[in-house]
């Protein structure tokens, strides 16, 4: 596949570009690298919840040039001034909540099948390669399932309670697309990827960042077996995104983290995300949060994400997608065999 | 559910004993005693195996530990020394990761004393006073137990309150989680003995590194202490009555806590996890958590004769009664207990009562004893299971 080039005038041929996580901000340089510099930007630091106003080291980075779209606030604003919704939206959070319980449940039996299996002293090591497929096969469709039930869930309240006919939220849509229509470019920030999410959908930023594809793909796979993620929605604006904000522009938003205190130590899905991107599954600070030395427990990891390549995004990560919203050569991907590896041809 | 806590297995060194090559070297002199004393941390800890030391004149010098089930009184050698005092000593196997307490019981003539080691400077304590610990191999203290500069820290503030349950006025402080604001909501935490925790067990320290890193929830902890704790704690109803009629609602009127019992939670240690029972028991609905590390559940199951002294009548009586008629007290329960201390029979007896009620119950144990430390070193298991930390969803 020919090389895709970051093209010189990224508000001409918009892309997304991802980042690793900016405790020590390089955004500036990015934004410069990218030809951004003195561009008016969109900021969305809804992840970082109430303190999402504190913002001053990033407008910096931005030379001031900037508005934050402050949609935690406009959230909280919202459910003020509707209660009624707001209500309906902590019913909805506290369905999604237990459904994720429940399917994590079945996952961290899974994982222990997998721990089992693989502690078997095989006679015949087939036998336990299949047990391990068979496994990891009901995860995938364990992952499947839970994702078609929390987007069930999404659309029966918006389908029943309507929040773009509802006074604050469309008064809330017809500010924020105000401001984003005064912007050339977006940047979304890290923080709560639960939060970010579901900002984004109350006030349907989908659309102001893009305008969707002629097609929806229908299967992640093509006739002949290979990923067909289908064509990319084309972006009215170069978006420059990282943490959960680079996981919420992708299809599939996967929590993880191999060390947590309490939490079982399984990656599970939350929900779809802008699905801005194609066969991407963002996975932010993976030497901090995922144990990448049991190639096993990688090589699951992989398993469960495929035909979604598993993007890792380090420390200096800094990965501009391809115009269909693909990944470029050179980025640095989980394999099937578990181990880390430069993409080889765009994915 | 219960937990098995996993240990790893500690290395053996191969060769000889510090103390047994020390030994070859005899007739020893002074000199060579403190040179090895200075080179040596005690207990000298070499793999499973812990020499503890004593230097002075003794006609019998006794190690005492606190390891149940395990004889606890361990006589040690005495090595003679040419122009000093004698070195005695004794070597004893101990799990990895193990914390063992332990005293130093000298005799001269008739007079017996029991000491802290004075060749250890490590010191555990408990409600009954302190200890020496020797800390196996493999045992660290945990990194969030100690200060880190990056952990914003919270802030804790003296909060008297006048009860008439209790006839006295209560002294409490308020932890109010780094970056506070009254315009959030926080869950909240009633932690009974509040200043030993936070003087022995570090909690605040704790509660600042846990927030920080997203293990556990933003949360207000009320710190409550006892008056005469003998009396307060053990299934004594004005002290509930305090907590959930006075000081609950007088909490709710002064900060943004969920009014919710699932964002509430008792916790206490010992006779504070009998009174953290106790307290949910008499208030159902109230409180929707408890974490109870070492509770002193001591029952019978034939006649009344605990063994406990009268103290323990009370909480003998309330146990008795609940196991009884078990029922649920709380949604979720988190157990820790030592493996070490007397009190591990009656938790590991508890914990499927507890379950038989519906109950979500988390237990813990480790190879530890009745003390601070041992408290200190479960918070992390409890306070994150209790109200976790968003870090499954945060990414910077």
């Amino acid at each position: 596949m020919p090389a895709d080039p970051v093209p010189e005038d990224l508000t001409a041929d918009p892309r997304i570009t991802l980042l690793g996580p900016q405790r020590n901000p390089r955004i500036g340089q990015v934004v410069a690298d990218l030809g951004l510099a003195g561009r008016r930007f969109a900021t969305i630091t809804t992840g970082w919840r109430d303190r999402e106003a504190d913002d001053a080291l990033l407008a910096e980075q931005l030379g001031h040039r900037c508005v934050n779209l402050g949609l935690w606030q406009l959230m909280q604003e919202v459910w003020e001034a509707d209660p009624e919704l707001a209500e309906a939206d902590r019913r909805r959070r506290l369905v999604h909540t237990e459904m994720q319980e429940l399917y994590l449940i079945g996952l961290e039996q899974a994982v222990e099948a997998l721990r089992r299996i693989r502690q078997h002293t095989p006679r015949d090591p087939r036998v336990v390669e299949l047990a391990v497929e068979d496994v990891l096969s009901i995860m995938r469709e364990m992952d499947v399932r839970h994702l078609e039930r929390v987007g069930d869930l999404n659309h029966e309240f918006y389908a029943r309670w309507e929040p773009h006919h509802r006074d604050a939220v469309v008064t809330a849509r017809f500010h924020v697309g105000r401001l984003v229509a005064d912007t050339e470019a977006v940047v979304v920030t890290g923080g709560h990827v639960g939060v970010l999410l579901g900002a984004l959908h109350l006030f349907n930023l989908g659309p102001a960042l893009a305008t969707p594809p002629d097609v929806e793909p229908s299967t992640p796979f093509d006739r002949s077996g290979g990923p067909d993620f289908g064509p990319a929605p084309r972006l009215l604006r170069p978006i420059i995104a990282w943490g959960a904000g680079a996981m919420a522009l992708s299809e599939r938003v996967l929590l993880f983290y191999d060390d947590p205190v309490a939490a079982p130590g399984v990656s599970e899905l939350l929900m779809n995300g802008l699905a801005l991107t194609r066969g991407v599954v963002a996975l932010p600070s993976p030497r901090e949060r995922l144990l990448m030395r049991d190639q096993d427990r990688m090589r699951m990891l992989a398993a469960r994400t495929a035909p979604w390549t598993a993007l890792l995004l380090e420390e200096r990560a800094q990965v501009t997608l391809t115009a269909d919203g693909r990944l470029p050569a050179g980025a640095r991907v989980l394999g099937t065999d578990g181990l880390p590896h430069d993409l080889e041809g765009a994915a | 559910m219960s937990l098995p806590t996993p240990y790893p297995i500690a290395p053996r060194p191969k060769g000889k004993l510090a103390i047994n090559r020390l030994r070859e070297r005899a007739p020893l002199t002074d000199a060579e005693v403190e040179e090895f004393l200075a080179e040596h941390e005690v207990p000298v800890v070499e793999g499973p195996r812990s020499t503890f030391l004593y230097r002075g004149r003794a006609d019998a010098v006794a190690v005492l530990h606190r390891i149940v089930n395990q004889p606890q009184h361990v006589p040690m050698k005495r090595l003679d020394v040419l122009d000093g005092d004698p070195l005695w000593y004794v070597t004893i196997e101990l799990p990895a990761h193990s914390r063992v307490e332990y005293q130093l019981e000298v005799r001269q003539g008739a007079a017996v004393e029991a000491v802290n080691d004075p060749l250890n400077p490590h010191v555990a304590h408990s409600p009954v006073g302190s200890s020496s610990v020797c800390q196996a191999a493999g045992y660290e203290t945990p990194t969030w137990v100690l200060p880190q500069p990056e952990s914003r820290p919270g802030e804790l503030i003296d909060w008297d309150l006048p009860s008439k349950a209790l006839r006295r006025t209560t002294h409490n402080r308020v932890y109010l989680p780094a970056r506070f604001r009254r315009s959030s909501s926080y869950p909240l935490l009633v932690v009974h003995d509040g200043d030993d925790y936070i003087t022995y067990a570090a909690m605040k320290t704790v509660l600042d590194n846990l927030i920080h890193h997203l293990d556990m929830a933003e949360t207000i902890v009320l710190f409550s202490n006892p008056g005469d704790r003998l009396r307060e704690y053990p299934n004594h109803a004005p002290h509930a009555r305090h907590v959930t009629r006075e000081l609950l609602p007088a909490l709710e009127e002064e900060l943004p806590v969920v009014r919710r019992s699932d964002a509430r939670a008792l916790m206490g240690a010992s006779f504070g996890a009998v009174a953290s029972l106790s307290t949910a028991f008499r208030s159902p609905d109230t409180w929707g958590n408890l974490f109870l590390q070492s509770g002193s559940f001591v029952f019978t199951d034939i006649g009344s004769d605990h063994g406990g002294g009268p103290a323990f009548d009370p909480v003998v009586k309330f146990m008795n009664r609940y196991r009884e008629r078990p029922r649920r007290v709380a949604d979720r329960m988190m157990i820790t207990c030592g493996v070490y201390e007397p009190l591990i029979v009656p938790n590991r007896s508890m914990v499927p009562v507890f379950e038989s009620t519906g109950a979500q119950v988390r237990y813990v144990e480790s190879r530890d004893g009745h003390s601070w430390e041992n408290w200190r070193d479960r918070l992390r298991d409890g306070l994150s299971w209790i109200f976790p930390g968003p870090q499954k969803l945060v990414y910077e």
